[in-house]
C-alpha cells in the first residue's frame, strides 16, 4: 500500500479537488457560450451569461484569470477580499503582483500539462502578507475557440486550516509527552530503587569494618611493641565475625557494578529524553537517522517491553538526512507504539513470549530508507485504505486518536518530500517503510 | 518464628538491593525474592508469608493480579505494592488488593519501618479468625442512606465537591478509605492527611468518582443483625463523638491537626464494631444478646465472646491500611486511655470523653458503659478541665446528626 500521492492532510482534498475542477469546466463552458453570444446576440445565451457571471462573483474560491501576455484579466470579489486591493489595481497588472515574484505562473508548465495543475503555494496580499492557498490552474480551452483567453487560476485561503493542523501536532506531542512521561518515571525510579538500596548496603558495610579497622592498628602497634596479647586476637576475631568478610567481599563489588549500572541507564535515559524532545529549530539540519531512532526506541523503552524485543539492524555510515529532528523522532515514535499495541493485541500481557520489533535503515540511491516491523496482528484489509486518515483508528478507545499515522504522513510526505508505505499479512505483521530523500524536499503535492 | 516477607520484582537487580539493604533484620526476617509472580506463585504454594511486597508492573501477572490470587490463598498476609509506576490508571487497579503501597524509590529505612509496623500489628489482634476477616476486607461498609446520596451526587454532570466532602465527612467507612489513599505514596503526597474533606480535595473529584463509581471502594452496610434504628444510632454516635471531640479540642485550642486527628479518631473509633457484625454475623450476635439481655457492656461482652474487642479490630484494620498513627492510636485505646503512651492531652483523650458524653446524654441498650478513666486524665493533666469540657457540651445537640 504506497501513499506518497494525494495528501490527506486534515481536510478532504479529494473533494476540494473535485470542486475545482468543476469551476474550471463550467467556466470554459461560459467562455463558449459567451463567443457564441458575441455571433448570435441571443437574449436567451445573454442572460445565461449573466447568471454564470454572478455565480462567479459569488464564489468563495478567489478566482483570477491571467491572459497569454502574463498581465491579469479577471478576478472575482473573494480575490479582491482575500489579498485586500480594489478590481481596478489588480486588472492588466503583471500575474506576479499576486503570485510572488520568485513564483510567478509559468506559462509554460501549464500549457504542457493537460490536467488541472495544483498544488499549495502562497498568494501576496496588497499589504505583502504570505497567505498559504490551495491552488488549481489550467490553460483555458473553450470549445470552439483557437486562441486561449489564458489561464484560470483558483485558490482557497489554507490559513484556518493551516493553524488547525498545528494546533493538531501540538496536541498530538503533548499526548505522545504524556503517554511517555510515566514511563519514563518508571525507567528511572527502578534503578535509582536499587542504587539506593546497594549504596545503603555500602554504607552499613563500610560501618561494620571500620571498628576492624581500628583492631588491625591495635594489632600493629602491639606488634611493634613486640606482644600481641590474646585480649586483641580475640577482639579481631570478633569485630571479624561481625564484618562478615567472606559476604562482603562477594556482595561488595557486585554491588558497586550494579549500581554503576543503574547510573548509566538513569543518564541514558535522560539523555534520550533531551535528545528526543529536541527544541524544534524551524529548519532543517543533518539528522543521524540511526541515533534518532535509537534514541526514540530508549525513551520509548517502557511502551515495548512487556510485550515486544526490538532489534535494531541499522546501515553503518549512513549518511546524515535533512530533516526536522523533532518531528521525524515523532514519526518513529508513533510507528514503534502502533507496533508494540499491534503485538500485544497478539501475545496480550507477555506471559507466553513475547513479539519481535525489528527497524532496519539503509541507503537507497539518493535516499535513506528505514523500516519497522512488528510480528503483531496486521491491518484488516477494510482498514488499509484508511490508515493515513485523520481521526482514523482501530484502537479501543483511549489508546489512540487516529493522528498518529495521519500525522506521520504529514510529516513525511509534505515537510520532508519523503514517502511512507505499509505492507501487512494478517496474523504475521505489519511493516511500515519510510524513505527520505537526501537532497531538499519539494514541497510540491499534485493531485 | 521467623517473619516471613515474600518480595516480587521482574528486575532481579531491585531484589538484590533490597537483598543487600535489608540484611540487618536478616536474624528476625526471612526473606524470599521471587522474579516475577509465577516464582511468586511457586514460592506462596510452598508456604504462606506474613508479608507480600511486589512491584505493580510486571509481563504476565502484574502486581495487581497476584495480590487479588494472594488475598485468595493466604488472606491474613499483608499486602504492599512497591511500584515505579505513576499513572493513575494502575493506581486505580491496585486499590482494592492492596493494603499498603510505597512508591520506588523508597528508602530502605522507610520500607523496613514499615515492615515492623506491619510486624507489630499482627500481635495486636489475638484472634487469628478475625485476623483474616479484616485483612480480607477491602473497603468498609456505609451507611445506606448516605452512600446513596453520595453516588447520586457524583452521577451528576458537575458534582458538588462541597456536598461530596461533606457526605464522605460524615460516614465512618468513607471516611478511612479515603484517608488510606489519600497517605498512600501514589498520589504522591509529602505531609499525612487526617481530615477526610482535605482528602477529597486532594484527589479531586475525577479521583473520587473513578473510585466510588467504577472501583466500588465502598459499599452499602446490610446486616439482619442490627435494626435500622440500631444502625442509626451507630453512625449518629459515631458522628455526635466527632463533634464533641472536635468541641473539645477547641477548648484545648490546639493545633489544626491535632484538631483533625480529635475529630476523624472520634467519627472511626466505633469501625471496629461495625466490623464484627459485618464480618462475623452469628457469632456477633451472641455478643449483642449478651448486652441486651444481660445489660453488660458491649466491650466486655465482645471480650468475653471473641477475646478480643471492636477498638482492636479497628486499629488492627488501619493499621494494615496504614492510617496516621495518631487516629489508631485514639481509635486503639479508646477504651483503656491508661495503656497509650500518651503524657498531655491528645487524640485518646478526647476521643475517650466524646464516646462517654454521648453515651451518657442519649443512653440506648447498645453501650460500651466504660467509665471515664480519671487515673489516665490526671497523667495527662486533663482531671481539672474534663468538667468544663463537659459541661460546655450541654448546649451541643446529639439529634441533628444526619
Amino acid at each position: 500500500m504506497r501513499s506518497d500521492g494525494p495528501c490527506p492532510v486534515v481536510y478532504d482534498s479529494a473533494e476540494e479537488c473535485a470542486r475545482q475542477r468543476v469551476i474550471i469546466s463550467t467556466l470554459e463552458e461560459l467562455l463558449a457560450i459567451q463567443e457564441q453570444v458575441a455571433a448570435k446576440q441571443s437574449a436567451e445565451l445573454q442572460s445565461t451569461v449573466d447568471l454564470l457571471h454572478e455565480m462567479y462573483k459569488a464564489m468563495p474560491e478567489a478566482l483570477t484569470v491571467v491572459a497569454p501576455n502574463g498581465l491579469i484579466s479577471a478576478v472575482n470579489e473573494a480575490t479582491l477580499s482575500l489579498l485586500g486591493y480594489k478590481e481596478h489595481e489588480l486588472i492588466g497588472q503583471p500575474a506576479r503582483v499576486v503570485f510572488g515574484s520568485a513564483d510567478s505562473l509559468n506559462f509554460a508548465e501549464v500549457e504542457a500539462r493537460q490536467q488541472l495543475l495544483r498544488m499549495e503555494k502562497t498568494y501576496v496580499s496588497k499589504m505583502g502578507a504570505e497567505i498559504p492557498v490551495l491552488f488549481s490552474a489550467k490553460m483555458l480551452r473553450p470549445t470552439g475557440s483557437r486562441v486561449s483567453p489564458g489561464v484560470i487560476c483558483i485558490a482557497l485561503d489554507l490559513r484556518e486550516r493551516k493553524k488547525l493542523e498545528i494546533e493538531l501536532r501540538q496536541a498530538q506531542k503533548l499526548e505522545a509527552i504524556g503517554q511517555l512521561a510515566a514511563g519514563i518515571a518508571h525507567e528511572i525510579n527502578t534503578p535509582s530503587q536499587y542504587v539506593g538500596d546497594n549504596t545503603a548496603f555500602l554504607k552499613e558495610s563500610w560501618a561494620s569494618l571500620v571498628p576492624l579497622f581500628d583492631t588491625m592498628r591495635q594489632m600493629r602497634k602491639a606488634a611493634g611493641n613486640g606482644g600481641l596479647s590474646q585480649v586483641i586476637l580475640e577482639e579481631f576475631d570478633r569485630r571479624w565475625e561481625a564484618a562478615d568478610i567472606e559476604y562482603l567481599q562477594a556482595e561488595v563489588p557486585k554491588a558497586i557494578d550494579q549500581s554503576l549500572d543503574g547510573i548509566q541507564r538513569v543518564t541514558k535515559i535522560v539523555r534520550a529524553m533531551k535528545e528526543f524532545s529536541h527544541p524544534g529549530s524551524e529548519e532543517k539540519q543533518a539528522v543521524d537517522i540511526n541515533k534518532a531512532i535509537e534514541t526514540t526506541v530508549t525513551v520509548a523503552r517502557n511502551e515495548w517491553k512487556y510485550v515486544a524485543e526490538v532489534e535494531t539492524l541499522l546501515e553503518r555510515n549512513l549518511p546524515p538526512v535533512p530533516c526536522h529532528a523533532g518531528e521525524f523522532n515523532q514519526v518513529i515514535l508513533n510507528l514503534l507504539v502502533n507496533s508494540a499495541h499491534a503485538i500485544e493485541q497478539v501475545v496480550g500481557d507477555g506471559s507466553k513470549g513475547k513479539g519481535k520489533i525489528t527497524i532496519r535503515t539503509r541507503r537507497d540511491g539518493d535516499g535513506v530508507e528505514m523500516s519497522i516491523s512488528d510480528t503483531g496482528a496486521g491491518i484488516p484489509v477494510e482498514a488499509q485504505p484508511r490508515m493515513f486518515e485523520p481521526f482514523f483508528t482501530t484502537k479501543p478507545v483511549g489508546k489512540g486518536t487516529g493522528q498518529g499515522l495521519a500525522l506521520a504522513h504529514n510529516t513525511i510526505v509534505k515537510q520532508h518530500g519523503g514517502k511512507i508505505w505499509f505492507e501487512t499479512t494478517p496474523c504475521k505483521g505489519t511493516t511500515f517503510f519510510i524513505r527520505l530523500p537526501l537532497s531538499g524536499p519539494t514541497s510540491e503535492a499534485s493531485c | 518464628m521467623l517473619k516471613r516477607i515474600l518480595f516480587v520484582d521482574d528486575e532481579p537487580l531491585v531484589l538484590k538491593g533490597l537483598e543487600l539493604s535489608l540484611r540487618s533484620p536478616r536474624k528476625e526476617w526471612e526473606m524470599v525474592f521471587a522474579v516475577g509472580a509465577q516464582e511468586a506463585l511457586e514460592a506462596l504454594s510452598r508456604a504462606d508469608f506474613d508479608i507480600v511486597v511486589t512491584d505493580m508492573k510486571m509481563p504476565g501477572m502484574d502486581g495487581a493480579q497476584l495480590l487479588e490470587e494472594v488475598k485468595r490463598r493466604s488472606p491474613k498476609s499483608l499486602r504492599m505494592i512497591l511500584s515505579g509506576q505513576a499513572d493513575r490508571e494502575t493506581v486505580f487497579r491496585c486499590v482494592n488488593p492492596t493494603h499498603q503501597y510505597l512508591s520506588k524509590p523508597c528508602d530502605g529505612e522507610e520500607l523496613k519501618r514499615r515492615l515492623s509496623n506491619a510486624f507489630a500489628l499482627k500481635d495486636l489482634l489475638g484472634n487469628p479468625d478475625l485476623k483474616d476477616v479484616v485483612s480480607r476486607l477491602d473497603s468498609l461498609p456505609s451507611l445506606p442512606a448516605l452512600y446513596l446520596e453520595l453516588t447520586e451526587e457524583l452521577n451528576k454532570p458537575e458534582p458538588s465537591l462541597e456536598k461530596v466532602s461533606r457526605l464522605v465527612s460524615a460516614d465512618m467507612a468513607m471516611t478511612a478509605k479515603m484517608l488510606q489513599l489519600v497517605n498512600s505514596a501514589f498520589f504522591g503526597l509529602r505531609q499525612q492527611v487526617s481530615d477526610a474533606s482535605q482528602a477529597v480535595v486532594l484527589l479531586g473529584l475525577d479521583v473520587v468518582k473513578a473510585l466510588v463509581l467504577s472501583m466500588h471502594i465502598f459499599t452499602e452496610f446490610r446486616c439482619n443483625l442490627f435494626s435500622e434504628a440500631d444502625v442509626t444510632h451507630i453512625w449518629e454516635h459515631s458522628m455526635v463523638s466527632a463533634r464533641y471531640a472536635k468541641a473539645i479540642a477547641i477548648q484545648e485550642h490546639t493545633d489544626r491537626r491535632l484538631l483533625d486527628d480529635c475529630f476523624t479518631a472520634a467519627l472511626l473509633h466505633d469501625v471496629g464494631k461495625v466490623i464484627m457484625a459485618f464480618a462475623l454475623r452469628n457469632k456477633y450476635r451472641a455478643v449483642l444478646q449478651l448486652v441486651q439481655h444481660e445489660g453488660k457492656g458491649l466491650y466486655q461482652a465482645e471480650m468475653e465472646v471473641l477475646g478480643c474487642s471492636h477498638p482492636e479490630v479497628a486499629a488492627y484494620l488501619f493499621g494494615l491500611w496504614n492510617l496516621p498513627s495518631h487516629i489508631i492510636e485514639a481509635v486503639a485505646w479508646h477504651h483503656a486511655p491508661s495503656e497509650s503512651q500518651e503524657s498531655a492531652f491528645s487524640a485518646v483523650t478526647a476521643v475517650h470523653l466524646a464516646s462517654i458524653y454521648h453515651e451518657e446524654k442519649y443512653p440506648y441498650w447498645m453501650k460500651d458503659g466504660t467509665p471515664v478513666d480519671s487515673e489516665f486524665l490526671s497523667r495527662t493533666g486533663c482531671l481539672e478541665r474534663e468538667k468544663s469540657w463537659r459541661t460546655s457540651l450541654d448546649g451541643e445537640g446529639g439529634e441533628t446528626a444526619q
